[in-house]
């Protein structure tokens, strides 16, 4: 390799400026890791590198006379921030904008070029520099579907001495089209999905529970409200018990098969038969000593009640632990049992 | 009743074989010992051979679930057969263990 | 079918797999299955265990376990001419001994309620009557 006496001085410079550059990029770094955990933004990752010697010498036998001085040379510090998506690749520029001084004229937001883009170049180029001054140094931003497809792309399009022929190269172009959709879905779908588990989660809070509709998520909501607490408090007063933490998603499956369709039916369950679950729990309890038992007990009881009282029998009982524990006939026995119970605290079936 | 301690990864396993009735429960809470020395590991009480339980072995799965707890290890039933884990819904115990 | 059996054990735990291999013999006789038989050999040892435990605190007494099949139920009759007790009544909890020291019993009975169809007491001639049935008619 042959330099000129400039470039070799450059390249001098640089290896003498190492350490500091070492230095500067773990404070980079580690600022750009703080504030995007502090503003709550989950990235796939954040890459970071010193040119390496070789390389800058390579780049400075290509194009050596070009550069003045090392300050020209904006990458040899290079950060690559990946985010899972395209929504977030906003955000983090903004962000990045705040942190450091931008130098606007050589950055480059390449998503805005749209002909012989590939999906994989999509990405943000920021050169940037501390506000107190610094080497100018260089942030990517892109999502990792970019990332991935720009590493399979080289790999596959631009390795060895052949280059793509024009047929395959559409085909790639149509595949980076479908990622680049995928990319847009998701975040779309991020933003439905965040939005709904409010509205969720603000109609639980209000108390409107009739209105809304029973599924996973309204079930997870109104849970954390502990609707089954008071009961379960009573229950485990009987012999002092400790109660155990349990899932009670489970059940969701078993008030789906009763037939209820809002978070108002289940309200309405504990409000009516809370005083005789208590009772069927009771008469279970009191001639044991057990002292632990399971979150669940209190719901458990509500649902063998709430089968019973609308004129179910043993296969309605036998259901629920069937599909609590899983199904078999010996569940028939637990069935029968609890039936037995009911009667004998004076219940009709 | 048989039973064997042995340390299989970060966990404290012991087998089961035989039936643990009432007979059976006094040798087998001493052999049970170890176990309770259990922070740091997780506890994995093998029933692949174990027959029968009576409320005697209950109690002893819950004594020693009790003091796992505070200890944060957690407690595991292995490969307990269908008649058994019967046993454990009967008496609410179902809730209280992991079956794996 | 009538079919009628007897055993008799001291009040020794130790005893246990006789009463085991005697109730295992009757539900055999009884055509139940093994997960059936499983059920019933853990109620009757909880029965019987809690006469072991309960019926003579001076010391040594007997257990007496009566099985009969007939064509609707199996009934376990277990007597013993010890203390009063009934074991269908909860005890007074004793809080100063730890629930695994407690009496067993309780943990027992609720198994008995289970798996059992009736369970009945009865103190008669200062003897102790525990009657445990299933129905074994075929639905």
């Amino acid at each position: 390799m042959r330099l000129s006496p400039h470039c070799e001085a450059l390249l001098q410079e640089f290896i003498d400026l190492r350490p500091q550059l070492i230095r500067l990029d773990n404070q980079i770094f580690e600022l750009l890791q703080t504030t995007m955990q502090q503003q709550g933004i989950e990235l796939n990752s954040i890459e970071h590198r010193i040119k390496g010697v070789e390389s800058l010498a390579g780049k400075l036998e290509r194009k050596g006379e070009k550069y003045h001085s090392l300050s020209d040379i904006t990458d040899l510090i290079g950060l690559r921030i990946v985010t899972f998506y395209t929504d977030d690749v906003d955000k983090v520029a903004a962000i990045v904008s705040q942190l450091f001084d931008i130098d606007w004229s050589n950055s480059v937001d390449k998503r805005k070029l749209h002909d012989f883009n590939s999906f994989g170049y999509n990405s943000l180029h920021y050169i940037c520099q501390l506000h107190e001054g610094s080497i100018p140094f260089e942030i990517q931003i892109r999502t990792a579907l970019q990332h991935t497809w720009s590493a399979i792309e080289h790999d596959i399009g631009y390795k060895g001495a052949v280059k793509l022929p024009p047929q395959y190269r559409r085909q790639f172009s149509r595949l980076a089209g479908m990622l680049e959709l995928a990319d847009d879905e998701f975040s779309r779908l991020r933003t439905t999905m965040t939005e709904y588990r409010r509205q969720i989660q603000t109609l639980v809070k209000s108390g409107n529970l009739s209105e809304v509709t029973l599924s996973t998520d309204s079930f997870r909501s109104y849970l954390e409200l502990h609707p089954f607490e008071r009961l379960n408090q009573r229950i485990a007063a009987v012999n002092q018990a400790e109660l155990f933490p349990a899932s009670l998603m489970p059940f969701l499956r078993v008030l789906e098969h009763f037939g209820m369709e809002s978070l108002g039916d289940v309200q309405a369950m504990v409000d009516d038969l809370s005083d005789t679950a208590y009772q069927l729990a009771l008469s279970q309890l009191a001639v044991t000593d057990l002292d632990i038992l399971s979150e669940s007990v209190g719901l458990q009881n509500l649902c063998v009640v709430y089968a019973l009282k609308h004129g179910g029998g043993r296969d309605d009982v036998k259901m629920i632990y069937d599909t609590l524990y899983g199904a078999n006939e010996s569940n028939a026995i637990l069935a029968d049992a609890m039936i037995r119970q009911y009667k004998a605290i004076g219940q009709k079936q | 009743m048989k039973t064997t301690f042995k340390e299989e990864e970060k966990n404290f396993v012991m087998y089961f074989e035989g039936r643990l009735d009432t007979a059976a429960s006094a040798e087998v809470e001493k052999s049970m010992a170890p176990l309770y020395e259990c922070t740091g590991h997780d506890i994995i009480l093998d029933c692949t051979a174990l027959e029968y339980i009576s409320s005697s072995g209950l109690r002893l799965f819950l004594g020693l679930l009790k003091a796992a707890k505070p200890k944060g290890s957690h407690v595991y039933l292995r490969n307990m057969n269908e008649d058994l884990r019967q046993v454990f819904a009967m008496t609410g115990f179902i809730n209280l263990f992991e079956f794996i | 079918m009538r079919y009628q059996n007897h055993l008799t054990l001291p009040n020794d735990v130790q005893e246990v797999p006789q009463l085991n291999a005697f109730v295992d013999e009757v539900c055999e006789t009884a055509g139940l299955d093994m997960s059936t038989t499983m059920k019933i050999n853990l109620a009757i040892e909880e029965a019987v265990v809690n006469v072991m435990n309960y019926a003579y605190p001076n010391g040594k007494g007997d257990v007496d376990i009566d099985a009969q099949i007939n064509d609707e139920h199996l009934k376990f009759v277990i007597s013993d001419s010890g203390t009063p007790f009934d074991p269908t009544v909860k005890a007074e909890v004793d809080t100063t001994l730890s629930a695994e020291q407690r009496s067993i019993g309780g943990l027992g009975i609720h198994l008995i309620r289970q798996i059992m169809d009736t369970i009945n007491y009865e103190r008669v001639d200062n003897k102790n009557l525990l009657t445990l049935s299933k129905n074994i008619t075929k639905k």
